[in-house]
């Protein structure tokens, strides 16, 4: 069982700590569904470790080294896998195109969504390439600017607003039409 | 009206509320605690039952060798049992929470198609005799044929998550690592799903504990074969070439023949 003390250190770290190992979790994980049981999993260990020896000093960054271990093993038998049809020779249609011309102040608010439909656009976001609600949780939730996003995510700023402008303008698309278009 | 970014952040305070996902995590300890102390009480019941247990066992013992008697306990889902073949399926009771993050270009050939184009294509796909009298449900309308490629690149390993987000070259996936046939009846989701390859073993979508699993044997070839839901597994190698099969909304029947097929 959990003793008060353990369970006083425990919610302490957490509070210090939840900000941050989400937003690791979000950056490192491969789909959106996932970051919630990672970073559950990430806490059980801590409590785990916590409940063996209550004087053991943890910190921030043992907790990144814990989440980075859960996030690989979660992933252990994800393969970057590649198929494509023996007769097909079509490169990836999907691919999005760069626009580096996005002005820096693009107008966000022309695409306003209504608040109601939160479970809708989540999973519109979810449906994405996880890049893209990497960059929305960084650029809304974090608050990090373009710059620090593309660098966090390693891609380039050019991308980064290239995907928040060409996202949202589908999303409100999307919306226009109730949610229902095909995502 | 909220603004863009109200909504998202409220999305994502919702999705990722801490003091939730808090209460959750000390409700899943809470819960393991239980299961330990239930654990460690069927312990103490397995202990004190250990003598009972061991008395009746050397009374049987001695009561069934004194009787000459043999009592041959037959495996639960045999269903055709003779020398070279015996079916045993395992039920999974859950599949792993691993994913795989495929980039996805499938293009249905029919198989009329499919005999047309062997002559245009690199791929010496003729080879494969192996799957020649393969035996596929009468419904079946659709096939499709597609290679999987693999990075030889070490960042593209396992591991690293950075590397599988991020959109990778087309050149950087340059290992073919094995074949994937796809037959399927189009109108009631009913599919075979047959990887194969010589090299590599087929690369899997889903992982589970294959601890404890008992092994079939169909011409004296051993494999295992997996029942989850609607879904039946099995991976083997046969004639130097490793194979695994997914089927789904399949009967056992359809998939013994299916495999004896192919394991002849």
């Amino acid at each position: 069982m959990l003793d008060q003390e353990t369970l006083k250190t425990f919610e302490e770290l957490y509070e210090e700590t939840y900000e941050e190992i989400l937003r690791y979790v979000v950056c490192k994980s491969s789909n959106i569904e996932d970051v919630k049981d990672i970073v559950q999993t990430v806490y059980l260990e801590v409590l785990k470790k916590l409940k063996k020896d209550a004087s053991f000093k943890i910190t921030k960054q043992y907790i990144i080294g814990i989440a980075k271990n859960k996030i690989n093993s979660y992933y252990r038998f994800n393969y970057k896998a590649k198929i494509i049809s023996l007769f097909s020779n079509k490169k990836d249609e999907e691919k999005i195109e760069i626009l580096d011309t996005i002005p820096d102040e693009f107008d966000l608010q022309s695409y306003l969504i209504n608040k109601n439909n939160i479970e809708i656009i989540w999973n519109f976001l979810k449906n994405k390439k996880a890049i893209i609600y990497k960059i929305f949780y960084l650029y809304y939730y974090s608050n990090f600017k373009i710059k620090d996003i593309a660098k966090t995510l390693n891609i380039s700023e050019a991308n980064v607003k290239n995907y928040l402008y060409r996202t949202l303008k589908e999303l409100a698309s999307f919306m226009k039409y109730g949610g229902e278009n095909d995502v | 009206m909220m603004s863009n970014k109200e909504i998202f952040k409220k999305i994502f305070d919702e999705k990722f509320n801490s003091e939730k996902i808090k209460e959750e995590i000390l409700s899943k300890e809470m819960l393991n605690g239980k299961i330990i102390k239930k654990k460690q009480k069927v312990k103490l019941v397995l202990k004190w039952s250990l003598v009972p247990i061991c008395f009746i066992f050397i009374i049987s013992t001695i009561t069934v060798y004194g009787s000459k008697k043999t009592n041959k306990s037959e495996p639960n889902n045999i269903l055709e049992p003779n020398n070279s073949t015996e079916i045993y399926i395992n039920k999974v009771k859950e599949k792993s929470l691993a994913r795989l993050d495929c980039d996805i270009k499938i293009i249905s050939e029919t198989k009329n198609e499919y005999s047309n184009s062997l002559h245009n294509t690199e791929n010496d796909v003729t080879n494969f005799n192996i799957l020649k009298d393969l035996k596929i449900p009468e419904d079946f309308d659709n096939t499709e044929y597609n290679l999987i490629y693999v990075s030889s690149q070490e960042n593209n390993k396992v591991n690293n998550v950075e590397a599988m987000e991020n959109q990778m070259p087309e050149k950087e996936y340059d290992i073919l690592n094995n074949y994937n046939f796809v037959y399927s009846n189009t109108k009631n989701q009913r599919k075979i799903n047959i990887s194969f390859s010589r090299e590599n073993e087929p690369i899997r979508d889903y992982f589970f504990t294959e601890e404890n699993s008992q092994k079939s044997k169909i011409n004296n070839i051993e494999l295992k074969i997996y029942n989850y839901e609607e879904t039946y597994f099995t991976k083997f190698i046969y004639n130097n070439y490793y194979f695994d099969i997914e089927t789904q909304n399949i009967t056992q029947e359809e998939l013994i023949t299916l495999l004896k097929s192919i394991i002849q």
